[in-house]
């Protein structure tokens, strides 16, 4: 039965894209200004130019992306500035297009990250001319992050895969775009041949998950994985087909995040790339593909997580648990026996993919999932922002060298006192050591992995979270090795030029991000705790329409009960197209999913949560309870159940009477109660 | 307004490390002005300082800035302002303005000007910043740093041997201090309510309730642990005489005002949860007797000036610890009372008679051993003076700052004689009548290093000094070549078209001065007018402890302690001031316990056979054992290279085809994992 729902597009979509929006059509400014005005200029001069040209199209998807973010938090009072009545902000939260891409705190925190890393990635871009196609180059880059961006947001898996792509292909092509060497070329071939055979399992995967459960979103998802009664954690005990479908797409995360043993395509493609995109591929990708690998996994896949809150069972946490094992010892050990640069990045990067999906396996694992994914993300930030500094070293070489061994590094650091010692902060923070960002970041991390009371997985999270230590010890060696060479070899050979301010830049900003972040870490890790909580739960809006399918194809998987019993029984407040009313719902039993609250706790939560205060938890409900007519909702008269008491903002307009209020309170009080009986 | 100055409590650390942050960027222009910065940084502090003290209450704090937050622990940046902090403020801060104004004049043509004044605007960054803490975890790490000012300051001028070895000593033995202390914040955090290290929450009464009786034993021993190293009590008193290597001007603010007083503030602090450790307060009134009377008997016979100032200093911590450690039962509010007390005044009058005595070494050369000059009164006329104010405070000459709070010491010390749990007044009762004998030796040593600086014959020092020829010939026996260094203990001074045996220049007196009026009459402010009692009762958690229904001047204390300075200063004239044989005569007649003395007991012997040798034999053993474990760690360490080289090699070998396989493998190898073995 397909939704009824009337979602319109309306301005609001537009401006929560408008950084994406930006970026794209930057992109093809940037291309037509390329082949008219500067075709004629030399290559260098047009790499120059091009390159401002688009900084400055960044620049503008900052602003926006800052803008909505100070929208949010109502800073300099923009909320009431910007509130023009076309823009419709009272509708909080929004899922735009139809419920396929999000658009709540967490996009934004992640749009303005990856916009400062693109930014710092465009300039180490400038700093030599490595290619002649500059316009394509920085076109593709922009898309590239505009696939990134939309990734991060997707809530829905075809919309999740074909943002994947957008990023992947445009970052195949600008591996291979240094044209005058073979090594580019090959590596961007591997890349390319790799990444589709994973796309076509990843699309396999998603294929059969979509026939499991008849929808693609990723609640929807959920819904009809969640068990009626019991622990909601079930496990895929026998369920082969189950099984499939989540390896299948473990491999297409695994591939974009380079996971062992989806790994191989890294060190060979980050060889070859030229340096900026290396440090592209390395950060803003694996940014955007973790997201959207805890989105399907903490969210879509949830109930698949573990079977009774143990790790060794069969579920993904289990197999997450098993792919960091293999990747933090593989990358760690082959990191150790590399004397390239790049190369040794490349495999610290697997290693690092490694830390962060013990992360991931312990927020599917434990009960404080939004925690636990917020210290991922903070571990992810801070990885991207060391590691463009890193690559820009490599950047460094390959410009001056022409060759990107560690050992090219000898006596940097009597040449360069002041960026070797930034070299040195870096690598201490990649390393982990105390008070850099790296170091809270496995902090904060392998301690919400051990947070967890529970006997059973607490063991084996213990192990992982000693193999993980065990390798940090492992990983100091070869970023130690880098040092040595900077700090304790004398310089021989050709000396490296004055690095300029194009390779500096991501140098000193990756040192101030681990310094800074690690003397005062609590405000980044606010952030992300606080922004982890929309990316782990769909806001109201989107429940209705995929929650009546979920219903639907649940009730069609199950043994009894004929779908459209089930359907009845929907409570009003969340069933749009029921046609029902505010009073029948009050005489409607309780909620048959156990979900339901929960998500409207979340919503409502959501709306209270971050600095809007009440008109968006009443705006959340108002929303929801559109399809029903809002003047029912209005008419109805004030009861103790919050569910139906929504008072509208109309409602507030008109003075509504002062008990109303009180309900509206009353349910944000109840919100969280509802969110922290969360299993 | 109240609500203003404490949300802007943040600035008395933050003048000072701006000082110390301008010295250290701009030190190439600033040169021979490198004080400035650092002057104003502290003056600045001191005056929000001064301004605090009108906030000051027990429950007044800054905003909390969060900091730290790993699940479940929590450590905040919060700042809080009651009277104990808002006292200790003050007192560091004026102290410390004084003392960097007059060590722009000693130090000048330093080569190190510039770090120097650097390293003292981050002292006080920090002992501010260790005050202020309103949690265990950030005072440990304030105390961490001054630990590490303390370090570089008396290794300043680290290529003089002794200067370094000194400087490790101090941090070596603090160390074992420290240790005490971290274990005790360990323990607080697993015992106490939510886990919160706050002073607020750990010292409230709910939570003092909930607390086993071992915890608060195990606790209280523990934090005392920390504060002997800090503030060199016994066993752990051996860095602070040693520590006289610095320059003079760090000895007068970190090593007798400021930063050994630390240990005794984070005793007075916790005060609510020692006092109901009634053993643990007897053990401290005993470690602080003993240390007091030997330190005392060393500086009997130490002819170094600076180094009986430094033993004094030992000794009237041990003081301060007697006063913290007779708060038992009632007591315990008069105890700290006059423990913090003593401190306070004792922060005015040991500073100056450092300075004083700086001022000394300076006119003399760098000279600083009393045989080797005498009669400076004529000389020196305002060093002269300014050190007989401070002498006469010490010694606790009637109406004098020493007097007052020696006397609140005292009169604790015989209550809690009455008032301790049966059978442990007789402790109390020792430990009062060995003060009153300190206070009399007290009184001695100081009118001896008196009478035989300014008193006598005129003299001065000379290379051909007997005492100078041997430090020469020791100087050569340990191959020192840092002959531009020579014994002295300053480079670069008297360069400066400085002359011997003539009075320091103004910019050293005034401070002096300024010292010596504080010396003679902070007792008489702040002592019988109540003004301090009534300031220190404004701090978390005294207004709960006993307290004495009324207690007046006893003037049978007071009498004693008058008899103890006046005999002890007599004799000190009898005996010094006109060179009279006596002396020389009793050292014959005691040999053995002269020896002693003037050897310091041998301790730095016995603590470097006994607990250095044993600790270098035993990392001698562990060095044999070493070598097997180094093998093993080698092959451990070859293993990952070898996997990571030759073992994973053929993994990557670029053959694209190779590498879909691997990945075919991987997924078919997870399932056959996931659905058989899981």
């Amino acid at each position: 039965m397909p939704p009824t729902a009337a979602f319109t597009i309306n301005f609001r979509d537009f401006y929560v894209l408008a950084p994406e929006i930006v970026l794209a059509l930057w992109g093809l400014v940037v291309l037509l200004y390329d082949v008219g005005w500067l075709r004629k200029l030399p290559n260098a001069s047009r790499q120059q130019k091009l390159g401002w040209i688009t900084l400055l199209g960044v620049f503008g998807a900052l602003i926006a992306a800052i803008h909505a973010l100070m929208v949010r938090f109502n800073l300099y009072g923009m909320q009431e500035l910007f509130n023009p009545a076309w823009m419709d902000f009272d509708r909080p939260e929004p899922v735009i297009f139809w419920g396929t891409l999000a658009g709540d705190l967490f996009t934004e925190t992640i749009n303005l990250f990856l916009i400062l890393m693109l930014l710092v990635a465009i300039r180490l871009s400038m700093a030599w001319s490595f290619t002649d196609s500059w316009g394509e180059y920085f076109a593709l880059i922009l898309w590239s992050t505009v696939g990134m961006m939309l990734l991060a947001a997707a809530e829905e898996l075809l919309t999740l895969f074909l943002t994947l792509e957008t990023m992947t292909i445009c970052l195949y092509l600008c591996t291979s775009f240094e044209k005058n060497k073979r090594r580019s070329a090959e590596g961007g071939l591997k890349y390319f041949v790799y990444g589709s055979v994973s796309s076509a399992l990843f699309l396999f995967g998603l294929s059969l998950l979509y026939g499991l459960t008849g929808t693609t979103e990723l609640y929807a998802i959920k819904m009809v994985f969640t068990p009626e009664t019991g622990d909601s954690h079930i496990g895929l005990a026998g369920n082969v087909s189950g099984m499939t479908a989540l390896l299948l797409m473990l491999v297409g995360f695994g591939f974009k995040v380079a996971a062992v043993p989806f790994h191989q395509w890294a060190p060979d493609a980050y060889e070859g790339a030229p340096a900026p995109v290396t440090a592209w591929i390395a950060t803003g990708s694996k940014v955007a593909s973790f997201v959207a690998l805890m989105k399907v996994l903490l969210l879509g896949l949830a109930p698949w997580s573990n079977h009774m809150r143990d790790v060794a069972t069969p579920g993904w946490v289990g197999v997450v648990a098993a792919l960091a094992a293999a990747s933090m010892t593989f990358g760690n050990l082959a990191a150790l026996a590399q004397r390239n640069l790049k190369r040794m990045l490349a495999y610290s990067s697997i290693a690092h993919a490694g830390y962060m999906l013990v992360g991931v396996a312990a927020a599917g694992y434990s009960s404080r999932h939004s925690e636990s994914a917020g210290s991922v993300l903070y571990y992810l930030i801070i990885y991207g922002f060391t590691n463009l500094g890193a690559f820009a070293v490599a950047a460094w070489l390959a410009r001056d060298k022409d060759s990107d061994d560690i050992s090219d590094l000898n006596g940097l650091g009597f040449q360069y006192p002041g960026l070797a010692v930034c070299i040195l902060l870096l690598m201490l923070s990649l390393i982990g050591m105390p008070p850099l960002a790296g170091f809270f970041g496995k902090l904060y991390m392998f301690m919400e992995a051990l947070n967890e009371k529970n006997p059973e997985g607490r063991l084996t999270m213990l192990w992982l979270v000693g193999l993980g230590l065990l390798n940090s010890v492992v990983s100091a060696f070869y970023y130690v090795r880098v040092l040595k060479a900077m700090f304790l070899r004398p310089a021989e050979g050709t000396v490296v030029a004055p690095a300029g301010p194009a390779i500096a830049l991501p140098i000193v900003v990756g040192t101030v991000v681990a310094l800074g972040f690690g003397i005062y870490p609590a405000p980044l890790v606010d952030l992300m705790k606080s922004a982890a909580v929309p990316m782990l739960d769909v806001s109201g809006e989107l429940i209705g329409s995929s929650l009546e399918r979920a219903m639907w194809n649940r009730a069609r998987r199950a043994p009894t009960g004929p779908p459209t019993d089930v359907k009845l029984e929907l409570p009003a407040s969340v069933a749009p197209q029921a046609g029902s009313t505010a009073p029948q719902a009050e005489s409607t039993p309780p909620p048959l999913l156990p979900g339901t609250g929960k998500g409207q706790g979340a919503a409502s939560k959501k709306g209270g949560g971050m600095g809007k205060g009440a008109g968006k938890g009443a705006g959340a409900l108002k929303k929801k309870g559109q399809g029903k007519g809002q003047d029912a909702s209005k008419d109805a008269p004030p009861s103790d159940q919050p569910k139906t008491d929504s008072p509208t903002k109309d409602a507030e307009k008109t003075e509504a009477p002062k008990k109303n209020e009180s309900g509206s309170d009353d349910l944000k009080k109840a919100a969280p109660k509802a969110d922290a009986a969360k299993p | 307004m109240s609500q203003f100055l404490a949300h802007n409590a943040w600035l008395v650390p933050f003048f000072p490390l701006l000082g110390s942050f301008i010295v250290v960027v701009a030190a190439k222009w600033l040169r021979e002005q490198s004080h400035l910065p650092i002057v104003a940084g502290i003056a600045l502090s001191f005056l929000v300082s001064f301004s605090l003290w009108m906030v000051a209450g027990p429950d007044v704090t800054s905003p909390a800035i969060e900091w730290l937050t790993i699940s479940g622990f929590n450590v905040p940046i919060q700042f809080r302002l009651d009277g104990l902090t808002t006292m200790m403020l003050a007192m560091v801060t004026f102290v410390a303005t004084l003392i960097a104004v007059f060590a722009s004049g000693y130090m000048a043509g330093d080569p190190g000007y510039p770090r120097f004044f650097a390293l003292i605007g981050l002292f006080v960054f920090s002992m501010t910043g260790l005050v202020l803490s309103n949690n265990y975890v950030l005072t440990y790490l304030f105390w961490e740093g001054v630990g590490v000012c303390s370090y570089m300051l008396v290794g300043f001028w680290h290529s003089k041997p002794s200067a370094a070895a000194a400087a490790k000593k101090a941090f070596l033995v603090n160390r074992i201090g420290d240790f005490g202390f971290a274990i005790a914040i360990f323990w607080l955090w697993s015992a106490s309510i939510n886990h919160d290290v706050s002073y607020g929450n750990v010292l409230s009464r709910e939570n003092l309730d909930q607390l086993g009786p071992a915890a608060i034993m195990g606790i209280s021993f523990l934090l005392f642990w920390g504060a002997t190293a800090k503030s060199a009590q016994v066993p752990l008193y051996v860095w602070l005489p040693d520590a006289m290597e610095g320059p003079t001007p760090v000895s007068a603010l970190i090593h007798a005002a400021t930063m050994v007083t630390a240990g005794v503030y984070l005793i007075a602090r916790s005060t609510p949860l020692l006092v109901r450790a009634h053993e643990v307060q007897a053990l401290v009134a005993v470690i602080g007797c003993l240390t007091a009377l030997l330190s005392a008997t060393i500086a009997l016979t130490q002819t170094d000036l600076k180094r009986v100032m430094a033993y004094s200093t030992v000794s009237q911590l041990g003081f301060m610890f007697m006063g913290l450690g007779a708060g038992v039962n009632n007591v315990a509010q008069l105890a700290v009372f006059a423990a913090m007390f003593h401190l306070f005044t004792h922060a005015f009058f040991k500073a100056l008679l450092f300075l004083a005595s700086g001022s000394v070494m300076h006119a003399m050369g760098n000279v600083i051993d009393m045989r080797r000059f005498s009669g400076l009164r004529h000389r020196l006329p305002i060093t002269h003076l300014t050190f007989a104010a401070g002498g006469l405070a010490l010694a606790g000459f009637p109406l004098t700052a020493g007097f007052w709070s020696k006397d609140e010491i005292l009169l604790a010390l015989k209550h809690a004689a009455h008032q301790a749990e049966p059978g442990w007044g007789g402790i109390y009762v020792a430990v009062y009548w060995i003060a009153v004998l300190t206070a009399f030796m007290t009184a001695f040593y100081t009118g001896r290093a008196y009478f035989l600086t300014f008193w006598g014959p005129e003299k001065l020092p000379s290379p051909q000094d007997p005492e100078a020829l041997a430090e020469a010939v020791d100087e050569v026996d340990h191959g020192s070549s840092h002959t531009e260094h020579d014994h002295g203990h300053d480079a670069g001074h008297g360069h400066d078209g400085h002359h011997v045996g003539q009075e320091s220049p103004p910019i050293m007196t005034y401070p002096l001065m300024i010292l010596a009026v504080c010396a003679l009459i902070v007792g008489l402010i702040f002592g019988p007018t109540g003004l301090f009692e009534h300031h220190l009762h404004l701090t978390l958690g005294y207004e709960h402890l006993g307290h004495l229904e009324a207690h007046g001047a006893d003037w049978l204390v007071m009498l004693m302690g008058s008899l103890a300075a006046i005999l002890g200063l007599g004799l000190s004239y009898l005996f010094y001031a006109h060179r009279s044989p006596i002396p020389a005569q009793l050292a014959e007649r005691l040999r053995p316990l002269y020896l002693a003395s003037y050897n310091k007991f041998w301790i730095d012997e016995i603590y470097e056979k006994a607990v250095v040798g044993t600790t270098l034999l035993l990392a001698e053993i562990s060095a044999i054992f070493d070598m097997v474990i180094d093998a093993i760690v080698r092959g451990i360490a070859y293993l990952p290279r070898w996997l990571g080289g030759a073992g994973l090699a053929p993994f990557q070998n670029g053959l694209v085809q190779f590498y879909a396989g691997v990945t075919a493998m991987g997924v078919a190898f997870l399932l056959i994992i996931v659905l058989f073995w899981l």
